[in-house]
């Protein structure tokens, strides 16, 4: 199952910053972590990807650097700054109120299986 | 658009490179941040392709990857936005001052433009309001301009022999040359000559002198177009040849006194005085100053008259009675409305009309009236835009000019030289100086210096007032062998209307018997009485209306000239 883009796009940022918490990644396997991560119910459109990351990066949330790959291609690597660190706490604690709140308003039927 | 690294596309696809092309094409940004997002974005596109492997697989993946990103336009727009975001503060600056700043310089092109291209509106006809205001409510039989400006056309200009040759007509006013008799027989030929070739327009000036008022239309130059029909070039024709008449009227009365005709000698005196009245009603200043210039000329000629011969008692009541007739209705006081009008009409030629202040001063109209240097108008461009820029707006340039003629110059033409100096007036350059040349420009320009005009009135008419009350003085001396012991006694026997009033001190003019003589004086610009004694320019020679001494009306002083 996909998720409706609008959704998405809401915690886009958290996700992002989710994974870029547990350490650095270029755009390309940005996405792919999510899809991977999220069983592939969530999909970052790669229009969106792009100008969400240089998004973040001016709010200074993710750091980006270039950085020469094996195969001799150079690639933006972003990664999580010690504010983005900050925002991303924040935000899930807001998160996890937000799924109590669900839970409640659909009697647990919210709750995982 | 960014320069392209050509390792960037290596490994992608020509339809992918074409999109990430299109796209950093419509980024339209910072040549640097697209290098990076067009790297970025092939390095995107390079590794989605990895796993394809025939060129027909990478071509179909990089049409869904391409499919992926969505509408070119849009991408482009998010990625623009989104680097601009990560730009550091001082950049962000540098980018909004820069635009601010095109912005501004873009507005001050746009109202420069508009600032010049302003073209006036001409609303208001003032030529004939003018010429309405001048006509008096007479019949034309009664006009004396026709006369006028027939005698002026019948004019006769002296010769160069007589203007260079005989001193005794370029030294009209020097008392040397008064008695006619004694010049030389060449000179008193000579000017005979002059005399008799002004018959005719003599003549004209006679009848002129005998009508009951004087109007004139006014108007422009036929052969002047449009755009220089202003009120300031509406033709003033004949004024230089009044000077002229005046002079031959000057010496038809010294050949008459020279030949005993002392009744045409006066007469002479009296029809320069009417001529002098008709102008000095005229509505121009120029062409009031003309009949002042008149007026004291044939004030001088009487009092001249007076000293040299023995007139009797009814010629002096004669003489006396139709020079009061001249101001019947009162000494005119110096008309401005026509220089107001000028002013008027300057601003309706000279300033658009409409929008904000009511209008703004038209750069070309600065040029026009700060230079009439053709060639160099075209390097004044920039200082009249800027000029006119800086220039008080319409409504309060009319504001301020009505407000300065109205309430200060009208009002100081009314004032006496003495009811200024005791109130401390502020002279009419005074006014002036006190507004900002810049704002003001063209009142700086258009309002002429009244002060020497507005005292210049007020000696002409003490003049006439003198000369009333030493023809008054002679008629009582003509009757009882002396003269008063004041004036007051002239009032009491009603040889004289109204004392003469002194406009530098607001009292009548003083008068003392000096043995079988008297003395008529005014204080003169240093508003101090001393004692009659008469002011003496820089090489002691007396003259009237200097500030170290008095202005002696009579006797007349050997050497005094105007």
């Amino acid at each position: 199952m996909k998720f409706e883009s609008q959704l998405l796009k809401g915690i886009a940022p958290v996700v992002v910053l989710e994974i870029l918490s547990r350490g650095q990644m270029y755009g390309y396997e940005l996405s792919e972590a999510i899809e991977q991560r999220s069983a592939e119910v969530l999909t970052l459109g790669k229009g969106t990807l792009y100008p969400l990351l240089y998004n973040l990066e001016a709010k200074k949330l993710i750091r980006g650097r270039w950085e020469q790959a094996e195969s001799g291609r150079k690639r933006r690597y972003y990664s999580i700054t010690g504010k983005g660190k900050e925002e991303l706490a924040k935000q899930k604690a807001q998160l996890k109120e937000l799924t109590t709140s669900l839970n409640l308003i659909f009697s647990g039927a919210l709750a995982p299986a | 658009m960014a320069k392209q690294n050509k390792t960037d596309f290596q490994n992608v696809p020509a339809v992918a490179a074409g999109f990430i092309n299109r796209v950093i094409s419509k980024m339209r940004y910072r040549r640097r941040v697209c290098r990076d997002v067009r790297a970025e974005l092939a390095a995107h596109f390079e590794d989605e392709l990895r796993g394809c492997k025939t060129d027909q697989e990478r071509q179909q993946k990089a049409l869904e990857v391409i499919a992926g990103f969505g509408d070119v336009k849009m991408l482009a727009v998010l990625l623009r936005r989104a680097k601009k975001r990560c730009r550091p503060l001082w950049r962000t600056v540098v980018a909004r001052t820069f635009q601010i700043t095109s912005l501004l310089l873009l507005c001050l092109i746009l109202y420069t433009i508009w600032f010049s291209t302003g073209k006036p509106t001409i609303s208001v006809d003032y030529l004939a309001m003018l010429n309405r205001m001048s006509r008096p409510e007479v019949s034309n039989k009664d006009n004396a301009w026709p006369h006028l400006e027939k005698a002026t056309s019948l004019y006769v200009d002296p010769n160069q022999d007589l203007r260079e040759k005989t001193p005794a007509f370029s030294n009209i006013g020097s008392p040397e040359y008064r008695d006619f008799a004694g010049l030389p027989e060449a000179d008193r030929n000579a000017i005979t000559e002059y005399v008799r070739v002004n018959e005719q327009a003599w003549g004209e000036f006679v009848a002129a002198s005998s009508k009951s008022c004087c109007y004139h239309e006014y108007g422009f130059d036929p052969n002047c177009s449009d755009q220089d029909k202003r009120m300031w070039s509406i033709i003033l024709p004949h004024l230089g040849e009044f000077r002229g008449l005046a002079r031959v009227g000057v010496w038809r009365c010294r050949i008459d006194i020279a030949r005993g005709s002392i009744g045409e000698a006066l007469n002479d005196c009296l029809t320069m005085a009417r001529n002098a009245g008709h102008l000095q009603r005229l509505s121009t200043i120029i062409e009031q100053l003309t009949g002042l210039s008149l007026s004291n000329l044939a004030n001088q000629e009487i009092l001249r008259t007076l000293e040299s011969t023995d007139l009797t008692a009814g010629q002096l009541k004669d003489l006396q009675e139709q020079l009061a007739q001249v101001y019947a209705g009162g000494y005119p006081v110096m008309n401005l409305e026509f220089d107001k009008m000028v002013f008027h009409d300057l601003v309706q030629h000279l300033f658009t009309d409409g929008g904000f202040g009511g209008g703004h001063l038209i750069p070309a109209g600065w040029a026009e009236i700060s230079d009439d240097r053709e060639d160099e108008r075209m390097f004044l461009v920039p200082l009249s835009l800027a000029a006119s820029m800086v220039h008080a707006r319409r409504d309060e340039t009319l504001e301020v000019g009505d407000r300065i003629y109205d309430e200060q110059i009208i009002k100081l033409a009314r004032m006496t030289p003495y009811q200024r100096h005791r109130k401390n007036v502020p002279s009419a350059d005074d006014i002036l100086t006190s507004l900002s040349s810049r704002k003001f420009f063209l009142l700086h320009f258009i309002v002429p210096a009244f002060d020497r005009t507005f005292e210049f009135a007020f000696r002409v008419k003490a003049s006439h007032q003198a000369t009333l009350t030493i023809l008054a003085l002679a008629r009582w001396r003509a009757e009882k062998g002396e003269y008063p012991a004041s004036l007051d006694q002239l009032t009491a026997a009603g040889l004289l209307t109204d004392l003469p009033m002194d406009p530098w001190s607001d009292k009548p003019l003083i008068y003392r018997r000096t043995g079988d003589n008297f003395i008529l004086y005014s204080l003169g610009p240093n508003f101090e009485d001393n004692g009659g004694k008469p002011a003496t320019d820089s090489k002691g020679r007396p003259k009237k209306w200097l500030d170290n001494d008095d202005t002696v009306f009579w006797p007349l002083l050997e050497l005094q000239s105007q």
